[in-house]
């Protein structure tokens, strides 16, 4: 559905993006992370035909986003980042504008126009002005807009940003529903929706890609994966030894305060030391008052590709 | 060319267009100078019997040409800038419309409002026939020419605040530099009034000058080649505003 070749944006004196190649099969839900500046919303610009890249090439659908624009926009559903919206007019009416704009036309303007308002709640606000909602209801205003003339791609640009919790979770299941029949590449930085949505993970970084694979596979190749943290009575040297000469450890992390120690441990590939650490303890007698898993999130996986060379 | 495209751009420029008070002043300005200049017109026919009808007195005041130069620019300030202001270009253009086709839109828009604002005078002389004591003759030939030219001044201008429009996010510089520039259009026309330039350059000079025009057109002297101007320029203005919009998004 999506291909995307070598593709470089170029600012004046930024270069935004630089060189990314990917692709996404139809169906998908593509999570797009990456920290601010990464070049999401550039490259979003460019697929969905705003603005040209400066080299490489993007298609949807098998049109090139350059020289087949109008085919492509009429198969994208874009939602921007900074939601931009006729405040003059109703939801009713702007959505219904988006609608012909889009393409829609006779009796499907309203059935769609009604069918957008329920998956996105907003019947209760049809009749009011745009310029007196909140945000969280001009967010979903947009999500509607994007959503209006059933397109086979969806490009969601921060969809979630200003949503109350009930909403997020509903917004979530919606496009979770989406799925399947459609296509969906969704920037976000709220990690905990991506790993419950997207079947997979781009992860930009200054322009590149540093990670796509399943939030799954993600999680497996963290480092951070296994670790443990535990807290026992003892003397901060003897811990370490004892827990080095396990042979299972690679590195062990210790903090003493009033002759407890507080060890982090992080076990080579695969290891569980849980229940050598216990061993050690009621070998040598030590108290113990934790010993916990650390459970690997789709946020250490983000912090770790995003920030390996800060250390 | 997808007529429905711009029927909906349209649609939704002259709703926006009548829902801002800029619109309402505007109108309510209009209908004074106008008002007032019919007003002027009748009294001067109250004083003495003419050779003119009604209309053609009031086409000879030169408060309405001058009220033109403002209008314009006060009517195409907000067509792209505010788009810009505030993101709206962005789901415009990524929505399936061709770049001219929006340019054409909001063009028609603009030249919509301004033959609504235009209408009201039409009436004026059904008025006065009613009120005249005296029977009076209807319009004629050169006030249907003056309407003409109305008309042409109007999509030149309109073109040319379109695309001063389409250069900036701020909407009060837009209508600033337009209304500077359409007064420099109105005036270098003049020139040949204050200085004696050369041959060529006088005949460039009456080509474009607007105000030479508006006097054949009073006469109702239906001149070609100044129809041929205002098209032409109005259409080359035209299509400078779409390259400009394009390379906004080059930039972007
Ligand atoms: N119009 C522009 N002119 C110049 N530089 C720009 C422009 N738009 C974006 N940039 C720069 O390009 C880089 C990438 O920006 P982009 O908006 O794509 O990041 P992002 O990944 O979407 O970030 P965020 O998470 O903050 O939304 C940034 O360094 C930004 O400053
Ligand atoms: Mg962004």
């Amino acid at each position: 559905m999506i291909e995307v070749n070598n593709l470089v944006k170029r600012y004046a004196g930024v270069e935004a993006v630089r060189g990314i190649s990917f692709s996404v099969s139809p169906g998908e839900i593509v999570g797009f992370l990456g920290p601010n500046g990464a070049g999401k919303s550039s490259t979003m610009k460019i697929l969905s035909c705003f603005m040209p890249a400066t080299s490489g090439t993007a298609k949807v659908a098998g049109f090139d986003t350059f020289t087949h624009s109008i085919e492509v926009r009429q198969r994208i559903g874009y939602m921007p980042e900074n939601v931009p919206l006729y405040t003059e007019l109703t939801v009713d009416e702007f959505l219904r504008f988006r609608a012909q704009l889009k393409g829609v036309t006779g009796k499907k303007i309203k059935t769609r126009v009604a069918e957008v308002k329920a998956l996105c709640e907003l019947d209760s606000v049809s009749k009011k002005l745009i310029s007196t909602l909140s945000k969280g209801f001009r967010q979903r205003v947009a999500l509607a807009d994007a959503m209006v003339h059933d397109p086979d791609l969806l490009i969601l640009d921060e969809p979630t940003i200003g949503l109350d919790p009930n909403q997020i979770r509903h917004v979530r299941d919606l496009i979770k529903s989406l799925g399947g029949k459609h296509t969906i590449l969704l920037s976000t930085h709220i990690l905990p929706e991506v790993e419950m949505t997207c079947s997979r993970v781009l992860i930009l970084n200054k322009g590149r890609i540093e990670a796509s694979d399943t939030p799954a596979n993600l999680m497996r190749r963290v480092r951070s994966g296994g670790a443990v943290v535990s807290e026992f009575r003892a003397a901060a040297d003897a811990a370490e030894k004892a827990i080095l000469a396990l042979g299972t450890v690679e590195e062990c992390r210790t903090t003493a305060h009033d002759g407890w120690v507080r060890v982090e441990i992080f076990p080579k590939k695969g290891e569980d030391v849980r229940e050598a650490i216990f061993h050690i303890c009621a070998r040598e007698r030590w108290d113990l008052r934790e010993l916990t898993q650390h459970k690997v999130t789709l946020e250490d996986v983000f912090v770790e590709i995003t920030q390996e060379d800060k250390e | 060319m997808n007529f429905n495209t711009i029927r909906v751009i349209l649609q939704r420029e002259l709703r926006s267009l009548f829902l801002s008070p800029i619109a309402y002043m505007l109108a309510f300005f209009y209908l004074l100078i106008t008002g007032f200049t019919f007003m002027i017109s009748v009294q001067a026919l109250n004083e003495s019997p003419r050779d003119f009808t009604v209309m053609e007195i009031f086409f000879q005041n030169f408060f309405i040409w001058i009220a033109q130069l403002f209008i314009m620019p006060v009517l195409t300030m907000r067509s792209f800038s505010e788009e810009y202001r505030l993101g709206t270009f962005e789901g415009l253009m990524t929505a399936p419309v061709r770049d001219w086709e929006v340019v054409l839109a909001k063009y028609l828009a603009v030249l919509a409002f301004y033959v609504a604002l235009w209408a009201p005078t039409v009436l004026y002389q059904f008025i006065f026939q009613i009120v005249a004591v005296t029977p009076t003759p209807l319009s004629n030939g050169p006030v249907w020419c003056n309407y003409a030219m109305v008309l042409m001044m109007g999509m030149l201008y309109a073109a040319l605040g379109l695309m001063i429009s389409s250069l900036t996010h701020n909407q009060i510089v837009a209508v600033l530099v337009s209304l500077v520039s359409t007064c420099m259009v109105f005036f270098l026309g003049l020139l040949n009034f204050f200085f004696n330039p050369p041959g060529a350059i006088r005949d460039v000079l009456s080509y474009i000058s607007v105000f030479e025009h508006m006097e054949q057109f009073g006469q109702g002297i239906v001149n070609t080649r100044a129809l041929v101007f205002y098209a032409s320029a109005s259409f080359m203005l035209l299509l400078v505003t779409q390259k400009i919009i394009e390379s906004k998004r080059w930039r972007a």
